[in-house]
């Protein structure tokens, strides 16, 4: 059978008949975008796995229980229960996600710039390291409507719902997101390089 | 000194500009600079380690069996 092609609804429907291989394709599929939206929230490799795995754990339980909503699409449901675990820990740690230090992570130096200059290669470097740092200045509910955005291509009907705003608060927290990062970036004289 | 550019691509011809709510919120400026910021935030993307996702999948052969 071809897992590939099927809709994330069929392989739930497959994986709910036995097919266990239905679950290895939608955590193929998702696992960047679920798991990116975790790390960036609490930028630490090591608790995003934790999450990472519990959140598919929950999902697990909930599919096998019989629980999943059918009207719902399936990334914005585990993206939810991503966010809600991202939300029990820092309250349990009783801390601001915003002062939590990075783990230092720079996927950049592993791309392929042999054929730059050194020159080029540092400052494409220093770029996306400043980027990363402006992103972690923005206010925790800018940050986040960026990432769910951006990351889990969710609508910013699906954001407000998980967020428990209006459709317009979330629409207007966007547009605070990018005004910030572009007024931060002007002040430390950054310009990306497409 | 970091390096300018200017995009060159129309800003409202991506997937996810294209969203019509937020076309409707965001200005063209707003736009073409999340245009041209996109590449950059692509750059995060991230995978979980084998070792996490194989956990998960044993984890679901065990209630099955």
């Amino acid at each position: 059978m071809d897992f590939q092609t099927k809709t994330d609804q069929e392989l739930v429907h497959l994986y709910l008949k036995g097919k266990e291989l239905a679950l290895s394709e939608l955590i193929i599929r998702h696992k960047s975008r679920i798991y990116t939206s975790i790390y960036l929230l609490v930028k630490d490799e090591y608790l995003a796995e934790d999450i990472f795995q519990d959140t598919f754990i929950k999902v697990i339980k909930t599919l096998k229980a019989g629980k999943y909503n059918e009207e719902g699409k399936f990334l914005p449901w585990v993206l939810r229960i991503g966010h809600n675990l991202v939300i029990d820990h820092f309250r349990r740690e009783k801390r601001n996600p915003t002062i939590t230090n990075s783990d230092g992570f720079d996927i950049f130096e592993v791309l392929g710039i042999h054929d730059e200059s050194m020159e080029e290669k540092m400052v494409k470097q220093q770029t996306h390291q400043d980027l990363k740092y402006l992103i972690h200045l923005l206010p925790s509910e800018q940050k986040e409507v960026l990432i769910m955005r951006h990351y889990g291509e969710l609508s910013f009907k699906e954001i407000a719902d998980l967020t428990d705003v209006s459709i317009n608060t979330a629409l207007g927290r966007m547009r605070y997101a990018l005004n910030n990062l572009r007024k931060m970036m002007v002040t430390k004289e950054l310009t990306l390089k497409s | 000194m970091i390096k300018t550019s200017t995009p060159t691509s129309n800003p409202i011809s991506n997937k996810g500009i294209e969203d019509f709510e937020m076309a409707n919120s965001l200005n063209l400026d707003i736009l073409r600079f999340y245009n041209t910021l996109k590449p950059s935030l692509n750059k995060y993307l991230k995978q979980p380690s084998d070792k996490v996702v194989q956990n998960i999948l044993d984890f679901s052969k065990s209630l099955s069996n």
